[in-house]
């Protein structure tokens, strides 16, 4: 096994990664900018690099400084995490190339499946659905609607360069075709500076539904069932679970073929994501594969028992997956709430600031990966996620009520976060059903933003509170910020104490 | 002492007294008594009538507590905040920093500053005196004092210029 992994990450997932490194007996090396040299990540490691300033382009996104490190370090191989690195072609064959190994899929996978018109290409040559469509942007407005007419309306006209809902148009009927095709163009331009647009069929109520899948380098596919990510909101997903509420057992077994086949297209190896759209009618359509580990592998983490990671650095060794397709058997069920540095109430604007106060849940079933502690700068420069909060019962109900139980716990003072607004989605009656698609957020918007104290008793008890709070302040004004500071420092070698 | 207290849509007038670890609020409706215990910095619980409660203050954000898990927005009006409000004064909301004008009429007793003085923010700038009560105005901005508009002992109207800061 290897001896020394670098870890090319920082935040909750680089904490995630280590830790299982040093469950297998593995060494880990840290890489940080200049913002993160006290970062949970950096306390972790047994070594850890200064790689360049603050901004990710500087540092965390510099390839070759990381290169020099792992080098440097004598470190075998490099985990890159998800996001910066992770997914960019030309890192995975230049580690190759400097004979590091790289744990994540071939280059040349990465690349098939990162290009939205080469994943679509790959995928129609399989038995694999993907949403029927134009291939190629419109050039000739009469031959597209024809495609149009022939999928069937409703349909979507989207934008090719560029996502997030703009130069999007559901189009009823034929005669509105023309027109609404003008105007994704015309939105389409102003936005990504590029007015190419194609149709696709609009797929009603939609699911997102992924499957995990693992592929050694032994010829050995296989899937570990589904995540439900359709709680979303500006396309980015907030609350995940395992199982879906939504499919049974055999759509389960007909999808989970199908991202087999779809990562076996690509001679995929290591672990990867395989995402579905589901409409209302269950029916399913390829919609993308992600070439890495995900921020919710947890939530299958919980229901198979597997460790993803674990299973990922085998397969970067060269050794055989450790469990068969047979093997896959799930218990319970698994919910992930993301808790992310941003103000729900303010559209989810970003918060930045000193973690002044933090109380993390804890107890049966209750697994935090974050990488915060009292007394942190969450700053500007990075993804504003602080972590996730993965609960796991024996089934959904019991899921349910244990997130609800572990959100209530969990405090973060200091800054602004979406503890309250996953509170309120685990809450909400059409959530608990099950009965929800990835309109729920855009549906409920209002009831989810809604404030959730409202007894008479708790607005009196923080008043009292509030003046007790004061008036403890002036008694203890003269040594108060003495005794803040000794908590703090006593809190902190705490924690060092329990990395060593 | 006589609360006004504004916080998720409820607005409740309130008598709070405290005796040690006792608060006492009453309402036209209510009568409650708790015990309150200091558990780390600014974490307190509190008991009433045996139901506990965990209230978080935090430093940073001193309107923003937290019970039991979940934030209030608190606003805790005093019998000196709810006379001003009736003079017209609505906190420091209305200044335009740099531009630091009486927001109450009223009399002008003490001036801190002469033009040319460094000041910080929270810096004391002026004293204005109005129905009997004297208020402090502090500087929201850190800079220079340009310009002093008027003489301590003035009687000014709301919304005179008193002090510039660049």
């Amino acid at each position: 096994m290897f001896k020394k992994i670098l870890i090319a990450n920082r935040g909750e997932i680089a904490l995630r990664v280590m830790r299982t490194c040093r469950e297998m007996g593995i060494e880990v090396v840290a890489v940080f900018s200049e913002a993160d040299r006290t970062a949970p990540h950096v306390l972790f490691a047994d070594e850890a690099y200064h790689i360049g300033p603050a901004p990710s382009t500087e540092s965390y996104l510099n390839y070759a400084k990381i290169l020099e490190v792992a080098r440097e370090s004598g470190a075998e191989a490099i985990h890159p995490g998800y996001g910066f690195l992770s997914e960019n072609t030309d890192f995975a064959s230049d580690v190759s190339k400097a004979g590091i190994v790289f744990i994540g899929p071939p280059a040349s996978a990465i690349k098939i499946m990162g290009d939205k018109t080469m994943a679509r290409q790959t995928m129609l040559k399989t038995q694999v659905p993907v949403v029927p469509g134009t291939e190629e942007p419109i050039a000739d407005i009469s031959k597209a609607q024809k495609v149009a007419e022939e999928i069937g309306f409703p349909v979507l006209i989207k934008a090719a360069g560029g996502g997030g809902g703009k130069g999007m148009r559901i189009v009823n009927s034929s005669d509105e075709f023309e027109d609404a095709v003008g105007k994704a163009e015309r939105e389409s331009q102003s936005a990504f500076g590029d007015g190419r647009v194609y149709v696709e069929k609009y797929l009603e109520e939609p699911h997102h539904i992924e499957f995990q899948i693992l592929a050694d380098t032994h010829g050995n596919t296989i899937h570990l069932n589904e995540r439900e990510c359709s709680i979303q909101r500006r396309y980015q997903k907030v609350i995940e679970e395992s199982p879906s509420p939504f499919i049974d057992d055999s759509l389960r077994s007909k999808m989970g073929q199908a991202a087999v086949e779809t990562a076996e297209s690509c001679k995929y190896v290591g672990a990867g994501t395989v995402e579905f759209l589901v409409d209302k009618h269950r029916n399913f359509y390829f919609l993308e594969m992600n070439t890495r580990l995900q921020v919710e592998h947890p939530v299958t983490e919980m229901v198979t028992g597997i460790d993803l990671v674990a299973e990922q650095i085998r397969i970067a060794f060269g050794q055989p997956l450790s469990v068969k397709q047979s093997d896959i058997n799930t218990t319970g069920h698994a919910i992930e709430c993301r808790i992310y540095a941003e103000d729900a109430s303010n559209d989810f604007a970003p918060s930045t600031g000193e973690i002044v106060m933090l109380q993390i849940p804890d107890g049966a079933g209750t697994r935090f990966d974050g990488a915060i502690r009292q007394g942190i700068e969450i700053t500007p420069y990075y993804d504003p996620m602080l972590g996730k909060l993965i609960c796991w019962a024996k089934d959904r109900d019991s899921a349910l009520n244990r997130s609800e139980r572990a959100l209530r716990e969990f405090y973060i003072g200091g800054i602004e976060t979406t503890i309250q607004f996953c509170r309120s989605v685990v809450k909400h009656p059409i959530f608990r059903e099950g009965t929800y698609d990835t309109h729920f957020y855009t549906n409920f918007r209002d009831e989810l933003h809604a404030d959730l104290a409202d007894s008479t008793d708790e607005v009196l008890l923080v008043a009292g509170g509030s003046l007790f709070h004061h008036q403890n302040q002036i008694k203890h004004s003269s040594n108060s910020s003495d005794s803040t500071k000794k908590t703090r420092s006593n809190w902190v070698s705490a924690q060092l104490g329990r990395n060593a | 002492m006589k609360f006004e207290i504004n916080a998720n849509k409820h607005s409740i007038e309130a008598n709070i007294t405290i005796d040690s670890n006792e608060l006492v609020i009453k309402t036209s409706e209510n009568d409650l008594r708790f015990e309150a215990i200091q558990v780390q910095p600014g974490v307190y619980s509190v008991l009433m009538n045996n139901r506990s409660f965990v209230v978080g203050v935090c430093p940073s954000e001193a309107n923003r507590l937290n019970v039991n898990g979940t934030p209030i927005n608190l606003e805790l009006l005093d019998a000196v905040h709810l006379h001003l409000r009736e003079l017209g004064w609505d906190a420091l909301k209305e200044v335009k920093a740099g531009l630091i004008s009486a927001q109450i009429p009223g009399l002008v007793t003490k001036i801190f500053h002469a033009p040319g003085d460094e000041v910080k923010e929270g810096d004391p700038l002026f004293l204005i005196e109005a129905m009997k009560m004297e208020n402090e105005i502090k500087s929201p901005v850190a800079g220079t004092v340009k310009k002093i508009g008027v003489a301590e002992g003035q009687t000014v109207e709301k919304g005179t210029n008193i002090i510039e800061i660049v």
